[in-house]
């Protein structure tokens, strides 16, 4: 009797373990969505293949709608409040401005990067006709032990793709305009940690798409929800700035990284949020304070349904804050990250399930 | 240990045989393909060993000498030539784990600090008794930069800059992963196929250096009777204290462990060096020889590189640390090199036209040599 109680316990927990696993390694969680949305290439000005990636897996009672410069979004229910949740879809990267007459790429950089991070790396041109792989070549004399160094710029930056002649570089396709990004690698740091190219923002646009997988839309009763992916972050809000004058928004939640202070590196005066605690309320950053009434109102919604949650300030700014003039009240919700703007943006999978776990229950509860 | 190590670093290799399976592949390509996400940092030569003498034909007994180099042949069956190269590449270790698991690392071998800043934002791998364990070398934050790490990270980069994240947040972690002090480190690495017969990859001369060697190796059985020893070099890269002209301290020791008297090196040439910018990847081998000493054999070298059609470069007064102790002990020594670009950054460039080249030289040569 007792031997077969504990086989049977021992079965329930299997399940049970077995369960939970299939649910969390679901492909549509927000997890399992950042490892495939990170790969895809979205230069700031070039979002269209990410939109394309995200409009494709939107649920079907959804009426999506794209404008001309591939700001994606939906609304969803009548009248007010009307509750705008928004990440952008571009990330860093180059573009081709000329190709010398020894088969050289020269490039300007979209958004804010040290361009001394790409030296000695290939990268992925991305032309019309597919992918053209490269090199950012050394700085000459590389080699050398006494190089006085300075700023690698990106005026220096000069593309090698293993050609030596304008001609040959054109024959690949490769064309003034053309985007380039690193060459991605995702780096499983443990099996709820990885660190990768483009966290930021991807991981917004998997949190949103994976709520707006799991929200029964029919139940959105007195209130408007629009979940948006802009572009052009990076280089200036601009996505932002034209969804901010469509959307009239009365709430604005920018769904993007909180720069964390939790790397080696970095100040501890200020951002100190670790990771793997829980989703982060971004009160303040350089371009918004969030009003104390409302962070306590998502705190409060999210002890309801026990989300962990961290508040904190850093810095950078946020898309929200192109619909302040508007105005709405701008609240961003993020997770902490440590390493922005390199190609191992880190981020740990129990921080992004809270976020996403934290949206749904802002749709479900804010009024 | 290292058989773990060894199929661990073969899965890996999978990902690079898809990217490089569209290029039409010779032998040594392919053999180049297996050697290039083996780890073989000076020093930790066993794993890339472990892999060669899993290749080479049975027969010849396997022979080490005290520093880790492999011979095979019938080097006690009066050989009288031996083909020679390098099988260690720059890499680093474990130097310390700090209280946030943080890990620090060191390199033996001396390589210029902004060539190991390269590797500063981007993966790595630790390479420790349970497994290759991978984390990324911490950048600061962009947005919270401070003026004082920026200038640190542009005009001072180097290892005293390198934190190793591998996802954990206490020394007591870095221990349960399995990571150990002096465990080797190397760049994540990944063959990038480039336009116009071109690839590029950490340390990628280098591993086609010893597929060539393994190649020659490969094609002559016992039976065929080869008439050269083959020898992988280990700690190459660390040179002998004092020494004028600069040895190789692995070359150093093979060229007194060595019988035959004619000596062929196969090693990378850096196209990149300014004194040499007349020669060019994809322009053919390079024959390096000094000036006054051009052998018997590197003047058939040349002869069948005439006869047979084949591009062959020519750097008369090129200073090599691997040739220089053959030199020394008197041997009739030729480098027969593959000219690279960017060497030793994460993307050292080799063309494969050069590649086959250079095995169809040796080729030629070893074959005459039996008839």
């Amino acid at each position: 009797m007792k031997r077969n109680t504990l086989l049977t316990i021992c079965l329930a927990i299997l399940l049970g373990s077995s369960l939970l696993s299939q649910t969390s390694n679901r492909p549509d969680s927000a997890w399992e969505m950042l490892k495939e949305l990170v790969l895809i290439p979205g230069v700031s000005g070039y979002e269209n293949e990410v939109a394309e990636f995200i409009r494709s897996r939107l649920p079907r009672e959804v009426e999506a709608q794209v404008d001309d410069m591939h700001n994606l979004w939906f609304s969803v229910g009548k009248g007010r409040p009307h509750l705008v949740f928004v990440a952008h879809t571009d990330e860093l990267g180059f573009v081709i401005e000329e190709v010398t007459a020894q088969g050289m790429l020269k490039v300007s950089s979209r958004g804010g990067f040290l361009p001394q991070m790409y030296e000695g790396h290939a990268v992925q041109v991305h032309t019309n006709s597919g992918v053209v792989e490269g090199i950012v070549a050394p700085r000459p004399g590389y080699f050398q032990r006494d190089l006085e160094l300075s700023p690698f710029t990106e005026e220096e930056v000069d593309i090698y793709l293993g050609v030596s002649s304008q001609e040959a570089a054109r024959a690949l396709g490769i064309s003034k305009g053309d985007s380039v990004t690193i060459k991605k690698k995702i780096v499983e740091l443990s099996p709820d940690l990885l660190a990768t190219r483009a966290v930021d923002d991807r991981a917004g646009c998997a949190a949103l798409l994976d709520t707006a997988l799991r929200v029964d839309w029919t139940k959105i009763d007195n209130k408007t929800i629009t979940f948006a992916w802009d572009v052009q972050e990076e280089t200036g809000l601009f996505g932002a700035s034209e969804l901010a004058k469509k959307l009239d928004a009365d709430y604005v939640f920018p769904v993007d990284t909180f720069v964390s202070s939790a790397g080696p590196f970095d100040s501890k005066r200020f951002a100190h949020l670790p990771l793997g605690k829980g989703a982060v309320l971004r009160a303040i950053d350089s371009s918004n304070i969030a009003p104390q009434a409302q962070l306590k109102k998502v705190i409060a919604i999210a002890r309801t349904h026990k989300i962990p949650i961290q508040l904190g300030n850093t810095r950078g700014g946020n898309d929200g804050s192109m619909f302040v003039p508007e105005g709405a009240v701008n609240i961003p919700l993020s997770w902490p990250g440590t390493y922005s703007h390199s190609f191992i943006e880190k981020i740990h999978r129990a921080d992004l399930e809270a976020l996403t776990d934290l949206i749904a229950a802002l749709v479900s509860d804010w009024e | 240990m290292d058989k773990r190590f060894i199929s661990i670093a073969f899965g890996i290799l999978v990902v690079f045989s898809v990217a490089v399976s569209y290029t039409e592949e010779s032998s040594v390509l392919k053999l180049a393909q297996t050697l290039f996400p083996i780890p073989c940092p000076t020093g930790y030569e066993e794993p890339i060993v472990k892999v060669i003498t899993g290749i080479l034909p049975s027969g010849f007994q396997i022979k080490r000498d005290n520093l880790g180099s492999l011979y095979w042949g019938p080097e006690n069956q009066g050989s009288q030539l031996a083909v020679c190269t390098p099988m260690d590449e720059a890499g680093y270790f474990v130097s310390g784990i700090n209280s946030q698991g943080y890990l620090r690392i060191d390199k033996a071998v001396n390589v210029p600090s902004l060539i190991d800043s390269y590797h500063l934002g981007h993966p790595m791998i630790v390479w420790t008794d349970k497994g290759p364990i991978e984390g990324v070398l911490a950048l600061p934050s962009l947005h919270i930069l401070t003026s004082d790490v920026r200038k640190d990270f542009q005009e001072n980069p180097g290892l005293q800059l390198a934190f190793l994240d591998v996802g954990v947040n206490s020394e007591t972690e870095a221990r349960e992963k399995g990571i150990e002090m002096l465990d080797a480190v190397t760049p994540w690495r990944e063959i990038t196929m480039l336009a116009d017969g071109k690839m590029s990859g950490h340390s990628l001369g280098l591993k086609c250096c010893m597929a060539l060697v393994l190649d020659q190796a490969n094609s002559f059985s016992v039976s065929k009777n080869p008439i050269a020893t083959f020898v992988w070099m280990a700690q190459t890269k660390f040179p002998v204290r004092r020494s004028r002209p600069r040895s190789a301290l692995g070359a150093l020791r093979v060229s007194k462990e060595v019988q035959a008297k004619n000596i062929i090196v196969v090693d990378v040439f850096p196209c990149d060096v300014e004194e040499h910018r007349n020669l060019v990847v994809g322009n053919g081998p390079v024959l390096v020889y000094s000036e006054d000493k051009i052998t018997r054999i590197g003047e058939r070298i040349q002869d069948l590189a005439r006869e047979l059609g084949l591009p062959l470069q020519v750097a008369p007064d090129y200073s090599s640390s691997v040739l220089s102790p053959f030199s020394a002990e008197e041997k009739e020594v030729i480098g027969l090199f593959l000219p690279v670009k960017f060497e030793q950054t994460p993307s050292e460039i080799v063309d494969a036209r050069d590649m086959e080249a250079l095995d169809s030289l040796l080729s030629a040569l070893l074959q005459e040599g039996r008839m």
